[in-house]
């Protein structure tokens, strides 16, 4: 038997508006969100990308029907919300001045300097980061990137591959 | 063009598959005896080994103290709209009343079965004792069904709590809220027993988990 989920409670109380047990929901998972927010649109964009994302769980709270546990619900909730993020991100600066997305990724430092994961995780392209970010540091199966991303699974493979290849030029030590 | 060099190392492009351990037996068995010949491919192996050690290590960020006052801030600005599902009308509230009643029954005999259940074979009535003779084992309330009622209050119950703040005045709310109320805490109840039931039973010896055959009150 499936060990009882310890945050239903909260979740269940948060729904009817109590902002106590959303704080509480706020502490135990806010890290995690954070982390795949700096992952997913970069530092600079994260705060504000964690907090729209708690902000969207509060709105969204009548939805979670305990089928999952709530920080699984949660999980996806942010990973929707921030590839919808990233996407729109990348349509208005393409629109403003295409190319720029490349040179505002590319290392700030010379080659020949190690570049930390985050530099190069946003210097992946469309469609790669995600991939690399959900499986190589969420933990997601090809299975469930495929569902999330709407892509097949030997899509999901194929662009996993590519861009370790690219992080492996860009992480050479 | 593809020339036979190349193509020598066809099987790079599933080296991560490799690395995850996702290829079938056939396919690593050809994998590994190209890699046993192969000093480009076990090169970029061991690289892309690394960077997945990398990202691995990647650490977890900390929370800055003043962000949950922001967070809360805006739950505090988007409070009317933001449960704009549980606004109630007219026929929701016809909803709520009949799952109300619908369940207050329920879990009313729910309550009976459960209580029997955790007091023992020696206070059940004798078409009890016929089921489980037959069945060779205590009849077990369904524990998954149970939660997803306890489930289905807790969603109506918090429709309706909000739905008396914002609508306070709405004729038969605040009786639906009351009887959603004691149908939450007689479930909740009748689920707890039946944890704790659940886990007597399961530490004590298979032979005495089953009820005897003619034992009376």
């Amino acid at each position: 038997m499936p060990a009882p989920d310890p945050d239903a409670r909260d979740a269940a109380r948060a729904a009817r508006g109590d902002t106590r047990a959303f704080e509480r929901l706020y502490v135990a998972h806010a890290a995690r969100v954070q982390t795949l927010a700096r992952r997913m649109v970069g530092r600079d964009l994260a705060d504000d990308a964690t907090q729209d994302v708690f902000i969207h769980a509060w709105e969204h709270l009548g939805q979670f029907r305990g089928e999952a546990r709530f920080g699984t619900w949660l999980h996806r909730l942010a990973v929707n919300l921030l590839l919808r993020r990233a996407e729109v991100a990348r349509r208005i600066t393409a629109r403003i001045a295409p190319g720029t997305i490349e040179e505002l990724h590319a290392p700030s430092s010379s080659p020949e300097t190690r570049m930390d994961v985050d530099a190069a995780l946003a210097r992946l392209g469309p469609g790669l980061r995600e991939v690399v970010v959900l499986h190589d540091l969420e933990g997601y199966r090809h299975e469930e990137i495929a569902d999330v991303l709407a892509i097949s699974v030997s899509a999901s493979k194929m662009r996993l591959h590519r861009g370790r290849m690219l992080l492996r030029e860009w992480l050479r030590p | 063009m593809t020339t036979p060099r190349d193509r020598d190392h066809e099987g790079q492009d599933r080296l991560s598959e490799y690395l995850d351990g996702l290829l079938t037996e056939t396919e690593t068995r050809s994998l590994e005896e190209h890699l046993r010949g192969c000093e480009r491919c076990r090169s970029v192996l061991a690289e892309l080994r690394v960077v997945v050690d990398r990202l691995h290590a990647d650490p977890t960020d900390s929370v800055s103290s003043d962000a949950w006052p922001r967070i809360e801030r805006q739950l505090g600005t988007r409070a009317s709209s933001a449960p704009a599902s549980y606004m109630i009308e007219a026929r929701t509230l016809r909803r709520i009343t009949a799952v109300a009643s619908l369940l207050l029954t329920f879990a009313g005999g729910i309550w009976v079965g459960a209580v029997l259940y955790v007091a023992g074979p020696q206070w059940w009535p004798g078409w009890m004792h016929v089921g489980a003779r037959q069945s060779t084992a205590r009849p077990s309330p369904d524990l998954g069904s149970l939660r997803e009622s306890l489930a289905a209050v807790n969603r109506e119950l918090a429709a309706a709590e909000t739905a008396l703040t914002n609508q306070p005045a709405t004729p038969g709310l605040q009786d639906a809220v009351q009887q959603l109320r004691r149908i939450q805490l007689r479930l909740q109840a009748v689920l707890d027993s039946l944890n704790t039931a659940q886990r007597m039973r399961d530490s004590q010896p298979a032979t005495s988990k089953a009820p005897r055959a003619g034992q009376t009150p």
